[in-house]
């Protein structure tokens, strides 16, 4: 069985996470510090939608949360949850790449990001296996920190 | 656990970080229609990078 935490298979999860977390960085901080906008008047059926985006403030709320997550990815640090919230992201970029404006440069880019996603997902998909029981009862969130402490300690 | 890291596991993550940066080199110039800025071609490459850096410093600990 393939081992996440053993070489050479860590070190390929870790490339993947770096790169992911780049990725992020770069595209969140261009509009954080350099108030970068693409010019969405060239981006085919795209644009309006990007363009309402940016009208209603989303597009930079987008911005801010992709450098948390980059730095999240980048830290080590809860990275679970940072990749949950990036397969949003994700879904939308792919959806809007392959199935709405598919030029080849945006297909290239819709494939990438659900591949680094999706891959990332897999790779720390141990954690998430409790999200996979078909039926569950009510759980809540300070009963699992209580039986994780309680875990811990004996 | 110690966890051997051999040659064989460097040339792996070098060669799947340098290829992916091609594909991204390609792509983003859109087969050389663009400009290449490292913008796109930043981020694989920097991860692969450090990668083979943490690599090396972990094997180096082991010894």
């Amino acid at each position: 069985m393939i081992k996440a935490d053993e070489s050479p298979w860590k070190y390929l999860v870790l490339w993947l996470r770096l790169y992911f977390a780049f990725h992020y960085l770069k595209s969140g901080l261009n509009y954080v510090i350099f108030d970068f906008i693409p010019d969405f008047s060239r981006s085919g059926a795209v644009g309006p939608y990007l363009a309402e985006m940016t009208n209603i403030g989303f597009y930079p709320l987008v911005k801010y949360l992709e450098v948390i997550l980059g730095a999240m990815l980048l830290f080590n640090f809860m990275v679970p949850l940072a990749l949950i919230v990036m397969a949003g992201i994700t879904f939308q970029i792919a959806y809007l790449n392959l199935v709405v404006s598919p030029h080849p440069r945006q297909k290239f880019t819709g494939t990438q990001e659900l591949l680094l996603n999706c891959s990332l997902l897999l790779a720390y998909g141990g954690y998430y296996v409790d999200f996979l029981r078909a039926k569950v009862k009510p759980y809540s969130l300070w009963e699992g920190f209580h039986k994780r402490s309680s875990l811990t300690k004996t | 656990m110690k966890q051997v890291i051999s040659g064989r596991h460097y040339v792996l993550i070098a060669a799947v970080a340098i290829v992916w940066t091609l594909v991204v080199v390609g792509f983003s110039t859109s087969m050389g229609e663009r400009p290449l800025r490292m913008y796109d071609w930043g981020p694989p490459a920097f991860a692969g990078l450090i990668t083979l850096i943490v690599m090396f410093v972990n094997n180096r600990r082991q010894k």
